[in-house]
């Protein structure tokens, strides 16, 4: 078990990493998406997700997990992206609001080591 | 003989008449200086909870007894919640603790030290204020090139603010917004069935008012002086290329709810964004009980009554 929690955390720690090295040196991301090409997929429980679950959660237990510091993503078909501000803040709260809904994401997306993640000027309810 | 003493009695008592009216109008001791109301009285509501009210001037304001403006607020059973007097200078006042679809009664009277005149009356609601969606957005509605949703809900009790859908949702579309064929129009989604072949067929038939309001900065600046419901209300589209300013919109929902949308003109466009998600950016100002067109009648009239 508690080989388990430090595998989740090392895990964790390695995903945040990525992400914010991407998020922060962005002229080195990956080409970045067609502009105006939203991401489109639903909001997740990352810890959920990455330990093999859905992922999904309703709008009250995505506030909940943002109080409680957990981490908030988009699935889009089967990549899960960690979703940030064009200021490097990430957008847990935001997403906590939509979730529930199918969402849809505009941004400059950057993937580095296996990680993805979407640095956005956008993010809505689709519906 | 008789009859010059006769003339001499009818020239006194025409002079004692002309002393007396004389009297009365200028210095007895029982002249009493009654201050006129305010020429005009305007009411907004700013949210769930506060209306404002506001007023041009009394004729009498610059009148060395006038002291001030006597305000008067009562809710539907006559229970006082206001009585007081602000300074001669003031011509808005904002009263909070109110309750939404309640219709209270505000009267404004000029008053002096000991004396107040007859009132003005405006009868008027407080009404719920959403700058945001119910996902924390601003309150959008997108191109209709746009992946995200073209129209408004302008309130989904559910979720309990607006909701921004897409035209496969379209039967809940209060207002809709077209932007293609050179058309920036917002409109009664009845109306725009004939650009978006993909609405449904149970559209709601929202009516917008005839008068636009233009030169405006926000919600709180749009006052009325009647009832929304005395405004000419229609399906309509509305042509936003005609105006280069804010404007706010009147609305009539098919469930009869009465709302006010300031359709936001931001740096010479009302698109704001990036194409193809370009948006509309909007406040909404919504009366959640039905049938109350933010007063209750289209009544502004003087009371006829001191406080």
């Amino acid at each position: 078990m508690k080989a388990r929690i430090a595998a989740i955390g090392i895990g964790f720690a390695v995903l945040l990493s990525a992400v914010w090295y991407a998020a922060t040196f962005t002229t080195q991301a990956a080409p970045p998406a067609p502009q105006g090409k939203p991401i489109v997929g639903y909001v997740v429980n990352v810890g959920d997700y990455l330990t093999g679950g859905e992922g999904k959660v309703s709008k009250q237990e995505a506030m909940d997990l943002v109080e409680r510091g957990q981490l908030l993503g988009i699935v889009a078909g089967k990549t899960l992206y960690l979703v940030f501000h064009s200021d490097g803040s990430f957008a847990a709260k935001k997403l906590a609001k939509m979730a529930g809904f199918k969402v849809g994401v505009v941004g400059k997306v950057v993937k580095r080591y296996g990680a993805s993640a979407i640095v956005a000027d956008l993010i809505e309810v689709i519906r | 003989m008789r009859k010059f003493g006769m003339l001499w009695l009818i020239l006194g008592l025409s002079v004692v008449a002309v002393l007396q009216q004389g009297c009365e109008t200028t210095t007895g001791p029982s002249a009493v200086f009654v201050p006129r109301p305010p020429e005009a009285l305007y009411a907004t509501s700013i949210d769930s909870a506060t209306i404002a009210v506001k007023w041009d001037h009394s004729p009498d304001r610059t009148v060395a007894e006038f002291s001030g403006y006597a305000i008067k607020l009562t809710d539907p059973n006559g229970v006082v919640m206001l009585d007081t007097v602000v300074p001669a200078s003031w011509t808005q006042v904002q009263v909070t603790g109110l309750q939404e679809g309640k219709v209270y009664t505000c009267q404004v009277a000029g008053a002096t030290a000991d004396t107040v005149g007859p009132a003005k009356t405006i009868e008027w609601s407080p009404a719920s204020r959403f700058v945001e969606l119910t996902t924390g957005n601003p309150v959008r509605m997108y191109e209709s090139a746009s992946i995200f949703g073209s129209g408004l809900d302008l309130y989904d009790p559910n979720e309990g603010g607006p909701v921004n859908l897409k035209t496969s949702s379209g039967q809940n579309w209060d207002l809709g917004l077209y932007t293609r064929d050179n058309k920036l129009i917002i409109a009664s989604p009845t109306l725009l069935k004939q650009y978006y072949t993909s609405l449904p067929d149970n559209l709601r038939a929202t009516q917008i008012a005839a008068e636009v309001y233009t030169n405006v900065n926000s919600l709180d600046e749009v006052f009325d002086s009647e009832a929304l419901s005395a405004k000419s209300f229609a399906e309509r589209e509305v042509d936003l290329s005609q105006y280069n300013g804010n404007i706010v919109l009147v609305v009539k929902t098919a469930d009869n709810h009465y709302a006010k949308v300031l359709v936001k003109y931001v740096n010479g466009s009302f698109l704001q964004g990036s194409e193809p998600n370009r948006y509309v950016e909007c406040e909404v100002s919504y009366q959640k009980e039905a049938g109350v067109p933010y007063a209750r009648t289209a009544r502004n009239h003087n009371s006829g009554v001191g406080q």
